[in-house]
């Protein structure tokens, strides 16, 4: 069975922090270098929603890795959930346009239509599979 | 809290919407709030040090002087739950705290500013919204010297907004009804929804499976609708009956989705003679079945009185819950001077409603979901699908003139993108001007460290004559008089084709009258775009301050409000040929003789 997992083991993965690293320690500075937000801190444990994860993503390329947004987001409008957060927007767009994350396909009568789906867990498996994107 | 406020007064009520009269605390007479606000420029990355170097710039480049007053702290300034039931600074971004902040814009003469949400979360996440805690919050926020409150609508509890749980969609549709029944003094009848009911207003519709659905207010946050006209739909019966008191049944479905909800409210007479029985959720029916409400006792006051079936919740909803922060105020401070910013973003038609207690509301989503951080200026678009856009916003907020003055407060097309990627100097300037013109607040979006005294930003943003457009003591948003689409109705007709050039006027203190004429459109208009002096008297001398001396006159000054050249029109019409793509020129013209 594939399990939920939480903020905090996804953002240790994406630092790439050694397994032993105290979590306040690692948490606190995440948030200094502002690929994090409050809230990660204090719901630490919480179970990993996938659009804390894209969120926690972006922000991390952004921030940390210094690479600059795609201006031309409009290919994510095929996402029909795209536009339901207006705060998660860019951050969605940028990691389903760089390939991070996939969407999310659902039966629509005859055919299917694609969305983010932001509120679903992350599975450890999905988390490994975007870790590894930057592990290359 | 389980469920919506109760409704005891009639102010609250959709009935009121066009009473003209604001709630306590709420001021007139304020033009539309200039200033910086941080989320266009930082996103929720802002800080107190950031902050503090806008202030130092303003004054650095003299904006406080144009009238760049407030410094407005968006979204991801405060800490991510509450500190013994209140507010409170995030430790990083803000280490000092906000009365500091507060202290130090105040001391450069500026303003001071703040962002909540009527929600149980503000949309970035932090669970600080006002709902339920208002009387706490506007008072740690009138200890903090807050003069202006931006107040979103993310997490909402008695709406499917941003965030919200969709299902909350059953408070603001009401359920789909097929039938009522009357009984009482020796009378019974059944009444069909369809053959018998009467729909008012727009957006309820007869089903294929024969009951009326959509009774509710449409949702305002995407562009596809028209500001103008009927926002909801009430089904409504003349039961042809005696004066007296009856039991009415309702057979209905009930739903959790738009459309199709649980929340009935129903009313007797009209306007302020309406009287209120009913005004709750239904019992929820099971899987499309259709089910007979229990007995609900209502009095026929005089013969033939209309009996209303509606749900104007939506909007009664979102009012109360900025009226209980209003409140709020008031009672922190009877003398409260607070500026109230509402962004809900259009969504509940707040053009209707928004003037009771405040002084601006959103009329869309965001005009940009790419806002900028430290080092990134974030990126705007001229046009889109939804809502991001200069266009966008203009297309909607250009025909919304009528909401808007001195007695009730502004339209607010979002934040200005001035210096974001993706915006030419061109758009730029248009989309300036356009903010001008149609009185819109002027909140600046971009990192003012980037901008020089006279480089080609500051030029616009700093250009005296178009901000005098709006801040002019009239206080009249501009009216469009003319389309290239061959509009018969410029003024209220809603267009979302951006292939055309706009003209519109608006009429000034001194007796004056501004014309601008704007290209929406990828392609230079090489023709020449006229308009006559006597047609925009037609449109906006009610307004004017001496439409006659206007109509009369034979010369007329005319300023260039770019370029500052003045020149002499001796004849009717005001003209500009090869106004580029997404170009703009805006005219000032003063009678002479």
């Amino acid at each position: 069975m594939d399990e939920n997992i939480t903020r905090e083991q996804f953002i240790r993965l994406l630092s790439g922090a050694p397994e032993d690293k105290d979590c306040d320690l690692l948490l606190q500075e995440a948030l200094e270098q502002r690929w994090i937000e409050p809230q990660d801190l204090t719901d630490s444990s919480a179970t990993l929603k996938r659009i804390d994860a894209a969120r926690i993503i972006h922000l991390y390329i952004r921030e940390v890795r210094k690479t600059a947004d795609l201006p031309d987001i409009s290919g994510a409008e095929i996402l029909k959930d795209l536009y339901d957060c207006r705060v998660c927007v860019n951050h969605i767009a940028q990691v389903f346009l760089r390939g991070y994350m996939d969407a999310v396909s659902i039966p629509s009568g005859k055919e299917s239509t694609l969305i983010f789906d932001s509120q679903s867990p992350v599975k450890k498996s999905d988390m490994l599979a975007i870790i590894s994107n930057f592990r290359v | 809290m389980e469920r919506p406020e109760i409704i005891t007064e009639k102010k609250y009520r959709f009935d009121s919407f066009k009473n003209g009269e604001s709630f306590p605390g709420k001021k007139t007479g304020r033009l539309p709030m200039m200033g910086w606000n941080s989320w266009n420029a930082f996103g929720s990355g802002n800080s107190e040090a950031l902050t503090k170097a806008m202030a130092d710039c303003i004054k650095e480049l003299e904006l406080d002087k144009l009238g760049y007053k407030y410094l407005v702290l968006d979204d991801g300034c405060y800490k991510s739950e509450r500190v013994d039931g209140l507010l409170a600074n995030e430790d990083i971004k803000f280490p000092s705290g906000f009365r500091a902040l507060s202290d130090y814009i105040h001391s450069k003469d500026l303003k001071f500013g703040m962002y909540n949400d009527i929600g149980s979360n503000l949309c970035a996440g932090a669970a600080v919204g006002t709902c339920g805690h208002e009387k706490e919050d506007a008072r740690s926020y009138t200890e903090w010297g807050v003069d202006f409150i931006k107040v979103d609508n993310c997490y909402y509890l008695w709406d499917n907004a941003t965030f919200s749980n969709a299902e909350n969609a059953k408070y603001t549709y009401a359920p789909g009804i097929s039938s009522i029944t009357i009984e009482g003094n020796g009378i019974r009848k059944e009444l069909s929804a369809v053959k018998d009911g009467k729909l008012t207003g727009a957006g309820a519709e007869i089903t294929d499976e024969g009951f009326i659905k959509n009774i509710g207010t449409f949702d305002g946050t995407g562009p596809l609708q028209s500001p103008v006209g009927d926002m909801s739909s009430e089904l409504t019966f003349n039961a042809d009956i005696p004066a007296g008191e009856y039991d009415l049944f309702v057979t209905y479905t009930s739903g959790k989705e738009p459309g199709l909800g649980q929340w009935l409210q129903i009313g007797v007479a009209a306007g302020d003679d309406t009287e209120i029985f009913y005004d709750d959720l239904l019992p929820e029916s099971e899987g499309g079945v259709f089910t007979t409400s229990e007995a609900i006792r209502i009095n026929i006051k005089n013969d033939n009185d209309v009996i209303r079936l509606m749900n104007h919740r939506r909007q009664e909803n979102t009012l109360c819950s900025y009226a209980a922060l209003l409140e709020g105020f008031l009672e922190a401070d009877k003398n409260t001077d607070i500026v109230m910013s509402l962004c809900e973003w259009g969504k509940t038609q707040p053009q209707n409603w928004g003037y009771k207690v405040g002084d601006s509301w959103r009329i869309l989503n965001d005009i940009t979901f790419q806002v900028g951080s430290d080092g990134n200026p974030g990126h705007g678009e001229w046009a889109s699908d939804y809502t991001p856009g200069v266009a966008v916003q203009y297309n909607k907020a250009v025909i919304m003139d009528e909401f808007a003055g001195l007695d009730k407060g502004w339209n607010d097309p979002d934040m200005l993108m001035v210096g974001m990627d993706g915006l030419d100097e061109t758009m730029c300037r248009t989309h300036f001007a356009m903010w001008c013109m149609m009185n819109s607040p002027l909140m600046l979006g971009l990192d003012l460290r980037r901008v020089k005294k006279d480089d080609w930003i500051y030029n616009i943003i700093a250009n005296a004559d178009l901000i005098a457009l709006n801040q002019d003591s009239l206080g009249i948003q501009a009216k469009r008089i003319f389309t290239t689409t061959g509009s018969e109705n410029p003024d209220t007709e809603y267009i979302r084709n951006n292939d055309r050039a706009d003209i519109l006027a608006k009429p000034l203190a001194d007796g004056s009258i501004a014309i601008a004429f704007f290209n929406l459109s990828d392609k230079e208009m090489a023709d020449e775009l006229s308009i006559n002096i006597d047609t925009a008297v037609r449109f906006i001398g009610s307004k004017m301050t001496s439409a006659d001396t206007f109509a009369s006159a034979s010369e007329f000054t005319c300023r260039d409000l770019w370029s500052g050249e003045e020149s002499v029109i001796t004849g009717r019409a005001v003209s500009v040929r090869n106004l580029p793509a997404h170009g703009d020129a805006v005219f000032k013209l003063t009678p002479v003789k």
